[in-house]
């Protein structure tokens, strides 16, 4: 459902992004790994238009996503993405953090929109968080909210970004919990991720990233049991 | 000091204060109009209207304010030969010196304020405008929904010190006879001899009025900071299930 044809992306003189190609199947969780600094936030942000990329090119459900307002925004809210430092919107309590972008853009009224965030938030386990305002959430708390306003918007995929990387070790079970009921709901996900056990639960496909390009991809086994490539090897070493 | 020279003084400084209210006050509010348009220009792409604010910006600070009032109560009316005075059926309600007053606090604390419009934009995370793309909203909707209810808390207390800077201000505006708290301070001490009485009793006045500012000032900074409790109280009163 989604195709990444030749996507490049430089940011002055920095190219951090080399031609790269990717696929994902519709239901497909694909993990991607590798060293910080190796362009995969970047590529995660490429897809969903919040970087412009240089050239290349994003396909979405068969059509070939133009640098245009209108179609960046049907992608968007076709496409959820969840961040590392969660992003909830500081002035909002959690329901009006949930609610605001169905309202907006999907015209949804606002008791539709209001059962729609009753039924996310029940799903990640705060129902009982629905008033209360973000910075009086914890780390998990915050990003299990993030997780249902992005759900609210009934995304065909989900770009999650290093979604656990900014909490405390003690708060990272109740996200990768829900991110696994996520898996078992069958939607199509895109995870960038350095809990590398995680990934090898829940992923149908591993992707090693570096300087910029794909390195290799395969099965969890493949990439981490027997990687064929001493680049991947090697990263995969230094870090279990 | 004496009790019959406070008795004497106090009405005047009573209506000099309304001046110096009147003129504060529609000094910030119209300055916060100028200076969100200028504020929003810097922060903005459009480099015409970029460069008509750091123009307007750079004047303004690169002058002093009582040689702007001399300049908008002097020199303006003749330049362009009209009167700043607002009249109705021959009577005037607002005199030119009260006028060019106001202009002159305006466009004053209106560059100012377009500088902590922008910095208020700019200082408001960037993950913000992330997720509000991300959701797909658009450009104003992410604006006017979550980054400027954030801004305008951020810039509510340099505003109001803005405000108080203004009330203080005003004093300068009696070079151009605006009937304003120290003009009126000045008069009595001229008509009466009376200087030291007169001018301490006018400071003291001063700083009673600006202490009970700084004292709201306090109360602003400490509801701000509970702002987040309140909407959740308000927020549960919605609760229906």
């Amino acid at each position: 459902m989604l195709k990444i044809r030749n996507l490049s992306k430089s940011f002055g003189t920095n190219q951090v992004l080399k031609n790269l190609n990717l696929d994902i199947q519709q239901g497909e969780v694909v993990s991607i790994i590798g060293p910080s600094g190796s362009g995969k936030s970047t590529l995660l942000r490429c897809i969903n238009y919040l970087e412009e990329p240089t050239s290349g090119t994003i396909e979405f459900e068969g059509k070939i996503i133009k640098n245009d307002s209108e179609q960046i925004k049907d992608l968007r809210n076709n496409v959820g993405m969840v961040f590392q430092e969660f992003n909830l919107f500081e002035m909002k309590n959690v329901l009006s953090n949930i609610t605001l972008a169905p309202v907006l853009t999907k015209k949804m009224n606002k008791q539709e929109a209001r059962e729609e965030a009753n039924k996310v938030l029940k799903f990640v386990g705060l129902k009982d968080k629905i008033f209360e305002m973000p910075k009086n959430l914890s780390g998990g708390q915050k990003q299990r909210v993030a997780i249902a306003r992005a759900l609210a918007m009934q995304p065909k995929v989900l770009l999650l970004d290093e979604p656990t990387s900014a909490l405390d070790p003690e708060l990272v079970q109740e996200v990768l919990k829900v991110i696994q009921m996520l898996v078992k709901k069958k939607i199509t996900m895109i995870i960038v991720t350095h809990q590398i056990d995680f990934a090898k639960e829940i992923s149908d496909r591993i992707i090693f990233m570096e300087d910029g390009k794909i390195v290799e991809e395969g099965s969890p086994e493949e990439i981490l049991v027997n990687p064929k490539k001493k680049r991947t090897k090697d990263f995969i070493n230094s870090i279990l | 000091m004496n009790l019959s020279l406070i008795a004497a003084m106090f009405p005047l400084l009573l209506k000099g204060l309304q001046y110096t209210i009147l003129i504060a006050l529609i000094g910030i509010v119209f300055g916060f109009i100028i200076g969100c348009l200028a504020g929003f220009a810097l922060q903005g792409k459009n480099k015409f209207l970029k460069a008509i604010s750091y123009f307007y910006i750079w004047i303004i600070r690169g002058t002093p304010l009582i040689v702007q009032a001399l300049y908008i109560y002097f020199v303006l009316p003749k330049l362009f030969d009209i009167s700043l005075a607002i009249t109705h059926n021959g009577e005037i309600l607002v005199s030119e010196s009260v006028m060019a007053g106001i202009i002159a606090i305006t466009i004053n604390s209106g560059a100012f304020i377009a500088e902590i419009v922008r910095s208020a934009l700019e200082s408001v995370d960037k993950g913000q405008w992330d997720a509000g793309k991300s959701l797909g909203l658009s450009y104003t909707q992410i604006l006017f929904h979550i980054i400027i209810p954030i801004a305008l808390r951020n810039i509510t207390p340099a505003l109001f010190n803005q405000f108080i800077i203004s009330v203080k201000d005003t004093s300068i505006l009696t070079i151009i006879v605006v009937p304003e708290i120290t003009h009126q301070m000045q008069n009595y001490a001229i008509t009466t001899f009376k200087t030291i009485p007169a001018y301490t009793f006018g400071a003291l006045f001063y700083l009673a009025i600006i202490s009970i500012l700084m004292i709201v000032q306090k109360i602003i900074e400490r509801k701000l900071k509970l702002t987040s409790q309140n909407s959740m109280k308000r927020g549960n009163s919605l609760v229906k299930d």
